[in-house]
């Protein structure tokens, strides 16, 4: 419904006047020979502010007192109708105020009449030469910061910049990387618990304001990185994160430090496997693996046959030794991601991650065939020694404990067997102890 | 036309003069303040009456006239925000946060968006507290 469609024609008038009065945008309506016409409140007090009186001034002394050469240009598009100069942004000769940025459009909508409109953007000139000041700032102090990395990521994780210090980290040219996710420059080692994708990190940081990381980055030569990533939200003015900030700095040398330290408690100083703590500490790593479908995984437990008799015989050097060996063995034989561990004084404990059953039987076999046939030279003499070992795949639901207990079992049934075997746990085995 | 046109007498003459003060008459701003609306519609010139605050108190049938705006549109606003912005400036809005104020100005004014070049009186004084911009069209 047309509201003004009730409305006496001299209270539409004073409608249009009020609106006329209070556009924010000042409008000039040049006649055919350059007299101005008709213009708004807007406009009068503009011109006034630039010494420009619209009761005396006509168009060309107007045009030109705002843009030196705009009334040539109106002149010689004479006859021409349409668009005769799209935005421009200028700055008027001798603002009484400081700087004032404008922005003049000039169109002919018919050959009687030309529309000129001035609009005063000065406020969001100075706000953009205040940003650019700020980005130049902050990109001094970026480029400066050695060790770190400070990357601007989208909502989805996105790299939208990153300041040249990249360089030196990963290696890369200014540039490089920019509209690819930030993780993909992580390490992805099948060994190690897959890294958080962007989802879960987003969710972090809208939880607690924040989020860090700790893990390893490749960078472009293939070396590892240890990265200490902080995540953090830029806040919009609507309070809702509009971008992410991302310092990455460089802890290899100090996460090497802390590896050493920690190697120690978790590591058999004699075989330098894995020790009973550090074997629970990757079960319990891979056992809570956030997402994916569960993986089929078995346990092996190896125990060196008369090994007491080695000891007995040859003097516990010549123990330790054939101790060793057998530990290189497991190291030459299992898989990259396999965990090898040393829990016991002969006994030894390999979780094959993502293996079931029959792989794992092969792999004891060849575990046992490959230690049956190691000549280890002790005194001069050469030792011969076996192994027995029990292999059991974790059953669903059943915890690693009691598919340990199984291999264990398993083993105690090779050893009955004869030794020098391989046994598998058949799934409601028990250990007989 | 109520009080335009010559008078009759000697007496009536003394009399209408003093009741039709002149734009550029000293201390007019005391006398349109005593004026009765009616009285003020009579002027020949526009006439602005105003608070400090710059709000519009009255606005003469000459001013509306000449504006092609109703009193009832003007009065209660703010004149140079919200009624008149092509004097929103250092020339004219901004003189009035002077103490007092008497000064003539010629200064482009709008009759329904045509320029036409006005002579302005800015009225203020420490004792009164309304304010007067005079127009003469």
């Amino acid at each position: 419904m047309d509201p003004g469609a009730s409305l006496a024609p001299q209270r539409v008038v004073e409608e249009l006047l009020q609106f006329l009065y209070l556009m924010p945008v000042a409008v000039v309506k040049l006649g055919a020979t350059g007299a101005v016409e008709m213009l708004n409140p807007k406009a009068v007090k503009m011109l006034h502010d630039l010494g420009i009186d619209p009761g005396h001034a006509d168009g060309p002394a107007i045009l030109d007192g705002l843009l030196p050469g705009l009334a040539a240009k109106w002149q010689a598009s004479a006859g021409k109708i349409g668009a005769i100069m799209p935005p421009q942004r200028c700055n008027p000769l001798h603002p009484p105020a400081g700087p004032l940025h404008l922005v003049l459009q000039l169109v002919r909508p018919d050959l009687q009449c030309t529309m000129l409109t001035i609009e005063d953007v000065t406020t969001t000139v100075e706000q953009e030469r205040e940003l650019a000041r700020q980005r130049r700032r902050m990109g001094v102090v970026l480029e400066h910061i050695h060790g770190y990395c400070v990357a601007l990521l989208d909502l989805g994780g996105m790299i939208t910049e990153w300041n040249p210090s990249i360089g030196s980290l990963f290696g890369v040219a200014q540039g490089v990387g920019v509209g690819q996710p930030l993780f993909n420059w992580l390490d992805r080692d099948i060994s190690q618990p897959p890294p958080p994708d962007f989802r879960t990190i987003n969710a972090v940081v809208k939880q607690q304001g924040w989020c860090r990381l700790q893990a390893p980055w490749r960078k472009v030569d293939g070396q590892l990185l240890w990265g200490d990533c902080v995540i953090t939200p830029v806040i919009e003015a609507d309070g809702l994160a509009g971008s992410f900030v991302a310092v990455i700095r460089d802890v290899t040398d100090e996460h090497r430090r802390t590896q050493l330290l920690l190697d120690e408690t978790v590591t058999d100083p004699l075989t330098g496997l894995y020790n009973r703590r550090g074997l629970e500490q990757h079960v319990e790593a891979l056992l809570t693996r956030p997402a994916g479908a569960p993986l089929t995984q078995s346990w092996v437990m190896l125990d060196l046959d008369f090994f007491k008799k080695v000891n007995d015989t040859h003097g516990h050097d010549a123990g330790d030794t054939l101790l060793r060996s057998v530990a290189q063995t497991l190291r030459n034989t299992a898989r990259k991601g396999d965990i090898l561990a040393r829990t016991g004084g002969e006994e030894f404990v390999l979780l094959l991650p993502d293996c079931a059953a029959p792989a794992a039987m092969n792999l004891a076999e060849r575990l046992r065939l490959c230690v049956a046939s190691l000549g280890v030279t002790i005194n001069g003499c050469s030792v011969r020694i076996t192994v027995s070992l029990g292999v059991a795949q974790q059953a669903p639901g059943e915890t690693w404990i009691a598919a340990l207990a199984r291999a264990d079992a398993a083993l105690y049934l090779a050893k009955q067997e004869g030794r020098d075997r391989v046994m598998l746990a058949a799934p409601g085995l028990v250990s007989p102890a | 036309m109520k009080f335009a046109g010559p008078s009759k007498t000697g007496r009536d003459l003394e009399l209408k003069t003093m009741r039709i003060p002149e734009f550029d008459a000293p201390g007019i701003a005391a006398a349109l303040t005593a004026m009765a609306d009616d009285e003020l519609d009579a002027l020949p010139f526009g006439v602005v009456e105003m608070d400090r605050q710059c709000t519009v108190l009255r606005y003469n049938a000459t001013e509306s006239r000449s504006s092609g705006l109703p009193p009832e549109r003007v009065v209660g606003r703010h004149f140079f925000r919200d009624v008149a912005p092509c004097s929103d400036n250092r020339l004219v809005a901004q003189r009035y946060a002077l103490d007092a104020l008497d000064e003539t100005l010629g200064y482009t004014f709008l009759l329904r968006m045509r320029p036409v070049v006005v002579t302005l009186r800015m009225l203020k004084s420490v004792e009164s507290d309304r304010m007067y911009l005079l127009v003469r069209w």
